[in-house]
């Protein structure tokens, strides 16, 4: 893959565009391959929704953190420095709390049962690239007939939320997470194309895939000719992983979520299905409300929707940094806030 | 949070729920029932769990892009 | 034989332990089983001293042990003043119910390492604390050596800046026991007295050195740059690191520049004695994939050349990283 030559052609570029990469991952991949240094002035790359920690709620958080009262409860990483309302799982931790971070959930049913007086709790936040993997844990739990375990959800969903991007005129274009599309199928991309008449590319996670998507977005700038394309075909199809879907739907049902920061998305969540109610840890707080504090003078909100950069929020660098995260796009460490502070050479 | 990694299947059990995967010299267990694979085979791994078949060689995919690059700048 | 509360508390059993464990493996000329250690006088060179603690769980794991880190690390600390590292101490808090046959293991292993690195054991302590059950060692290592000068403060624009080897065994190889990852990855726990001996023998002019143990490079480099006033720039094409943990890193989404090492120092030196210094190193033990990485620049910070052709900041590493590996 000639690298120079994508570069090259992407900085014959004469005009403007804002391209919103979703994915958390792709923020990272792009900070991390310096991709930024490589581009001209008038393609500027925004970060979008698309950091499950930083989109869970601080309700959420405080939640977990009284589940963690008594119950030992699994999380991926990246959620334990998060701000609730009034602390992060990692300060519950310092307090007593049993907070495990997790590579991968299945341990978690084997821990619990061999600990079946022990209670468990499974702090289940992440994209349709995770709710899967989650269904296949519910398999397991079901089948080994594990009952010390329960799940709150967090769940969410990219396609509404790159609609409600799309709708704020957050971006010209998008370049769309590929993982989630290897589940989902790049179909809803058609739709999204057809409503926002702008580009859409959905794009695997090494250097030569963001390079080349960025590549075809001018490339449809330029002829004013819009469409989804797949940069990701090894992984990538129209129509995604049906057995994966199915496992999805067998225990997961579409609902509303609230994404920290922005509010109610329709129809963007998923929550536990009723016959899976004796797993459900969500039912005994029902729903997550939709108003939320912030610390004053947070601008996470303008953040995750691609309105500012990080570092013009005033608190950024300052008050909130990632040592002392005020918000959750400082705390994740796929935060926009945080891959920004942590730098770029301009 | 969606860091997963095309690895290559080198083992799987009798009932096809779980398998062995191996990438660049590391190797461990993950589930396999949303995708169906055999050793040798090549899986997206998300979590522990291979969440995608891998359709293509990383070779064949850049191939892929390059032709839609050119495809597409010769549109009219 | 499992070791408990009373092994700890300064009688019968505590001098057992110490005669049956620890005077047997790290017995020399200097040992003393006194209040403290009686050492010679070493000409009128000024001295370095340092001390670090060991909690890594696994205790042992492959390349190594907590014994093993906790010897080599203290001495690498020393190596870094271009000294020569002399005398260790070493202090054990054990949780009861720690099998005894551990702490003769750990203690066999951290004679080894002091012989392989020129030093000797002279004096250290124990205790023994309740604990959750599974038994547990703790250790710390103090050192004293021989002052070399060596300083960041030396550190000048155009300096080149040499790694021994390639980054992130160690901490590839404690997350991969952790996590039940099979491959064959090992800590590069070492002493590197013959990397530093080969350099000052041959009277390499050397700036300053660093020991990449917790933060890896990243941190180091931070370290260095903070210290000196200048900008470090790092080629990322150049950073050896072994095909095993690069794969380890894409898989876990890891990078290599903010995993600790446990054999592996910095070394900064002027551009023109950079050659003759990388063919040393590279003939010396531990030293045969070292690389000329990067260089100081004026300005601030530390940079990556990206093998994309970009650039990005190398940060201080921030939060936990993973718990314990070291």
């Amino acid at each position: 893959m000639n690298r120079e030559a994508l570069v090259g052609r992407i900085n014959k570029f004469a005009g403007k565009v804002k391209i919103m990469e979703v994915c958390g991952t792709h923020t990272a991949a792009v900070d991390g391959f310096g991709l930024r240094a490589l581009l001209p002035e008038g393609v500027s790359l925004v970060s979008g929704p698309g950091c499950p920690a930083c989109v869970t709620t601080a309700e959420d958080i405080d939640r977990l953190v009284k589940l963690s009262e008594n119950a030992q409860v699994w999380t991926f990483g990246d959620m334990v420095g998060i701000p609730g309302s009034v602390s992060s799982l990692a300060e519950a931790r310092a307090r007593g709390a049993e907070i495990k971070i997790m590579y991968s959930p299945f341990e978690l049913a084997e821990r619990a049962a061999q600990n079946p007086k022990k209670n468990f709790l499974l702090a289940a936040v992440g994209f349709e690239t995770t709710v899967p993997v989650y269904a296949s844990l519910l398999d397991t739990l079901v089948e080994k007939k594990i009952s010390n375990v329960k799940i709150y959800t967090s769940l969410k969903t990219m396609p509404e939320a790159i609609n409600a991007a799309a709708e704020k005129n957050a971006a010209d274009a998008f370049i769309c997470p590929g993982h989630v599309c290897a589940v989902t199928g790049y179909g809803f991309l058609e739709r999204l194309c057809k409503k926002h008449k702008m580009p859409f590319v959905a794009a695997g996670f090494e250097d030569y895939h963001i390079l080349a998507a960025i590549c075809e977005i001018i490339r449809q700038i330029e002829s004013n000719n819009f469409c989804v394309k797949n940069f990701y075909p090894s992984v990538v199809s129209k129509n995604g992983n049906e057995t994966a879907q199915k496992a999805v739907d067998k225990y997961f049902c579409k609902t509303d979520a609230v994404w920290r920061g922005i509010g109610v998305i329709k129809n963007s969540g998923y929550a536990l299905r009723k016959k899976f109610f004796e797993y459900n840890a969500n039912l005994v707080y029902g729903k997550t409300s939709a108003e939320e504090k912030f610390f004053a003078g947070c601008r996470c909100a303008e953040v995750l929707m691609g309105g500012i950069r990080p570092n013009e929020c005033g608190l950024f660098g300052g008050a909130c940094r990632p040592e002392c995260p005020k918000g959750a796009c400082m705390a994740s460490g796929e935060g926009a806030c945080s891959i920004y502070y942590k730098g770029t050479v301009n | 949070m969606c860091v997963a990694q095309p690895m290559e299947v080198v083992e799987i059990s009798a009932d096809g729920k779980t398998g062995r995967a191996r990438y660049m010299g590391s190797e461990f267990e993950i589930r396999m029932s949303l995708v169906a694979a055999v050793p040798g085979d090549y899986v997206l791994v998300h979590a522990g769990c291979a969440i995608s078949e891998i359709k293509k060689s990383e070779a064949e995919e850049i191939e892929m892009i390059l032709k839609l690059l050119e495809e597409t700048a010769n549109e009219p | 034989m499992k070791i408990l509360l009373k092994h700890g508390s300064g009688g019968l059993e505590t001098r057992e332990l110490i005669k049956n464990i620890f005077l047997k493996h790290f017995y020399n000329k200097f040992t003393s089983c006194d209040d403290a250690a009686s050492l010679p006088a070493v000409g009128t060179r000024g001295m370095a001293f340092t001390t670090d603690s060991y909690v890594v769980k696994p205790l042992f794991f492959p390349g190594g042990d907590i014994g093993r880190l906790a010897v080599c690390g203290t001495v690498n600390d020393l190596l870094t003043t271009g000294g020569v590292p002399m005398y260790i101490s070493a202090s054990f808090i054990i949780e009861e119910n720690t099998d005894a046959k551990i702490l003769d293991e750990i203690a066999r292993s951290m004679r080894r390492a002091a012989d392989e690195a020129g030093v000797s054991i002279v004096t250290g302590d124990t205790k023994v604390t309740e604990g959750g059950g599974e038994g547990g060692v703790y250790v710390t290592t103090s050192g004293i050596g021989t002052d070399g000068g060596l300083s960041p403060r030396l550190i000048k624009e155009g300096d080149c800046i040499i790694t021994s080897g390639s980054l992130g065994n160690h901490h590839a190889c404690i997350v991969s026991q952790r996590m039940g990852i099979t491959n064959s990855i090992e800590s590069d726990a070492a002493p590197l007295t013959g990397i530093v001996r080969g350099l000052t023998n041959a009277g390499v002019t050397l700036r300053a050195m660093r020991d990449m143990t917790r933060g890896g490079a990243a941190a180091s480099l931070n370290e260095l740059s903070e210290a000196c006033g200048l900008k470090a720039v790092l080629n990322e094409s150049e950073i050896p690191v072994d095909v095993n943990v690069a794969g380890l890193c894409k898989i876990l989404g890891l990078d290599p520049l903010q995993m600790g090492n446990e054999g592996k120092m910095l070394i900064i030196v002027p551009e023109r004695e950079a050659d003759r210094a990388l063919g040393l190193i590279k003939k010396s033990p531990c030293g045969e994939y070292a690389a000329v990485v990067g260089r100081f620049y004026f300005g601030g910070g530390v940079e990556l050349v990206t093998r994309s052709g970009g650039r990005r900041v190398v940060p201080m590493p921030s939060g936990e990283g993973l718990p314990r590996i070291c």
